[in-house]
């Protein structure tokens, strides 16, 4: 059962759609402002710099407004235009995404599930921002494969659909990327 | 000093959670944006809506306008001007042939009525010119062109009897029409006159010499016809007729299994083996490993393909076609390397490209074989010329271009650079290709739904479907075989 202020948001967030979906532009307004910020973060990760995120950022939100009538309400509003903004993100940059991965036919034997203890002991409290930069000196293929199989949470056969790559090769990118970026944490920080 | 000791997921997640990547509130540039896209999308459905509705009004006029044509075309088709060539055709002697089975009328009173239902073996005599000028009526020398008239009594039987013979699909020549028509002006302009024996019937049963100013004329026993169909030319020419006859030398000769119909849908399959040259582009050198250089050149070399699809023809000549349709088109390739590697290539991880090679200890064997399959989608459109050369044998002169639309790709195959083995999916590759072709090959039709055929082709590829980091020189051009199997729809 929701509490009160969680049903005061359901309904606000109701209203704001069915304005949005009448093409008022105070409406789309108010969610740009509520959605941007997070978005930008999400985007920023499958982008080279603040600026291409930005851009990534504003065709998502165009397209987000052109399809908002067929927004049935079966998943929160948030995770559908997360998800919008990560198919643009990535369709945008698929051709460097596919250069920068390469593997052996081999190295699907890897498991995905492998994770590994990761100990380090830093001088220093570990920001955000550190990891954030660490993660962006990854590899393409890795930083991708990484950010959307364990920051939003795509499963190995949608990220193969995603990037058109094979789930074998998901699966060995995202071990790479995260033995890559744990050595490469403790390299800076430990 | 501070430890941290997790799985390197959870870690991730906890820091980036609330992460911010210093967002500024832009919405007035957002806005423009908009804006923009907005406007693009009501003119892309504009556009859309207005090319819509002019196809929708072409298609109206031109049905009009189709019709009209239609008929034309009909009229050209259903009234070819009568040539034959002895030699590939001879309906007439055919008919002669079957006179013995046909019940024919005739309007000379000289016909015993129990002549009817002769036996086959019934002889016939035919009067024929033998001058030895050969010309039509507008003084044009005939080649190897038998031209009979028959005296305006006996056409209606000769007409009879053809008529008989006929299939669907067979049309009646000009000149009997004609002469039929022209009944009592055909007496002074005969060439031709049968000479009954009181015991036979003939074919021309009734053809009366009614002239006595026919000069030249030899008899021709046609007996044994069955047997001999070799008959000698010479003695077929005829004295041309005063009267016109109207004659097309240039019109092509219509089997009967060509079908009426202008516009035709069939299915067709057709396996095609093509034949290709790799060569290293020599500006590429360091997209490619140097030990694989040689061996890929020598490993692929030819492919087999096979495409399914469905053709619409439209004929828009007497033996011309213009076709369009859709295929899908499975190629398969095998690649197969055995070479020795002495070096290990050190890339660049900025340009992708190798820098230089570090020599191994000891050479490594190589040895890969793999099938690779591409698959695509193709709409072809083409203009074909096609001669009928017997009832069933068609001969297949086509040119034209294509539109390929790149589906996905499924195999193994070694990388370029590093030789290891990698999923060729992962390639990157160009979406479509354009492509111009040409075929000269031979068909055979079994029935009119049906044929099928042995078409050398040649293709050149305006593009490939390799990206710019292909080492390859592409040479575009690409030779193949197609034996096509068709089945008409419609």
């Amino acid at each position: 059962m929701m509490n009160p202020k969680e049903i005061l948001l359901a309904n606000s967030e109701q209203e704001l759609l069915a304005n949005c979906k009448a093409g008022k532009r105070v409406a789309q307004k108010r969610i740009y402002e509520l959605f941007a910020p997070k978005m930008l973060n999400v985007c920023r990760r499958y982008a080279i710099d603040v600026e291409q995120a930005r851009d990534f950022m504003h065709d998502g939100f165009i397209k987000v407004f052109m399809n908002i009538s067929k927004f049935r309400g079966e998943a929160a509003l948030e995770t559908w235009i997360t998800r919008i903004m990560i198919n643009n993100s990535i369709s945008s940059i698929k051709k460097e995404i596919r250069k920068g991965i390469k593997v052996k036919i081999d190295d699907v034997k890897l498991s995905d599930s492998e994770s590994f203890d990761f100990e380090l002991e830093s001088k220093q409290p570990i920001s955000a921002r550190n990891v954030f930069d660490t993660l962006d000196d990854l590899p393409l293929g890795y930083r991708t494969v990484l950010s959307l199989y364990v920051l939003d949470g795509f499963t190995h056969k949608e990220i193969s659909g995603q990037l058109g790559i094979s789930e074998g090769t998901s699966k060995s990118q995202l071990a790479k990327g995260k033995r890559l970026l744990a050595k490469m944490l403790k390299e800076k920080y430990q | 000093m501070k430890r941290d000791k997790r799985n390197i997921e959870e870690f991730v997640k906890d820091k980036l959670d609330g992460f911010d990547a210093g967002f500024q509130n832009d919405w007035s540039e957002f806005e423009t944006k908009l804006d923009r896209a907005i406007l693009y999308y009501r003119m892309k459905v504009g556009a859309l809506i207005g090319a819509v509705l002019i196809l929708i009004t072409l298609g109206v006029a031109g049905g009009s306008g189709l019709n009209t044509s239609n008929n034309s075309q009909a009229s050209v088709v259903s009234e070819p001007s009568f040539l034959y060539n002895l030699s590939n055709r001879a309906p007439f002697l055919h008919a002669l042939r079957m006179r013995s089975e046909l019940n024919y009328r005739t309007k000379s009173t000289n016909t015993d009525p129990n002549e009817e239902g002769m036996e086959p073996s019934s002889r016939t005599t035919l009067a024929i010119s033998t001058s030895s000028k050969r010309e039509n009526a507008y003084g044009k020398e005939l080649d190897n062109v038998l031209l009979l008239e028959a005296k305006s009594a006996g056409t209606p039987l000769l007409l009879e009897a053809l008529r008989e013979e006929s299939k669907l699909a067979f049309r009646e020549p000009l000149f009997l029409r004609e002469l039929s028509n022209n009944a009592a002006e055909a007496n002074a302009n005969l060439g031709l006159r049968a000479e009954q024996k009181p015991s036979s019937s003939p074919i021309i049963a009734d053809v009366r010499e009614e002239s006595n100013e026919l000069t030249n004329v030899a008899n021709l026993d046609l007996s044994g016809l069955e047997a001999d169909l070799e008959m000698d030319q010479s003695d077929l020419y005829v004295r041309p007729p005063l009267m016109p006859v109207a004659f097309d030398k240039r019109a092509a000769y219509v089997s009967p299994l060509q079908a009426e119909n202008p516009w035709s849908f069939s299915a067709s399959v057709y396996p095609n083996f093509t034949f290709r040259k790799f060569k290293v582009d020599k500006e590429k050198l360091n997209l490619i490993h140097r030990d694989f250089i040689d061996a890929t050149e020598d490993a692929e070399t030819g492919g087999f393909s096979l495409n399914v699809g469905i053709v619409v023809s439209r004929r828009i000549g007497r033996i011309t076609y213009l076709n369009g349709g859709v295929e899908y088109i499975n190629y398969k390739s095998v690649s197969q390397y055995n070479f020795f590697n002495y070096r290990e290539a050190n890339i660049n991880a900025t340009t992708g490209r190798i820098d230089n090679y570090t020599l191994l200890d000891e050479p490594e064997q190589i040895v890969f074989s793999g099938n690779n399959v591409y698959h695509y989608l193709n709409f072809p459109l083409s203009i074909s010329h096609q001669p009928w050369v017997t009832d069933h044998v068609r001969l297949n002169i086509e040119a034209g271009g294509s539109f390929m639309y790149f589906l996905g790709a499924n195999g193994q195959a070694i990388d370029y650079q590093s030789l290891e083995t990698i999923d060729i999916a992962d390639r990157e590759y160009n979406n479509s290709i354009a492509s111009l072709h040409m075929k000269i090959g031979v068909c055979y039709y079994v029935s009119e739904r049906l044929n099928f055929g042995l078409e050398p082709t040649m293709m050149y590829f305006t593009n490939t479907i390799y990206s710019e980091d292909y080492p390859f020189q592409v040479i575009p051009y690409s030779v193949g075989v197609n034996l096509k199997l068709q089945v008409k729809l419609n």
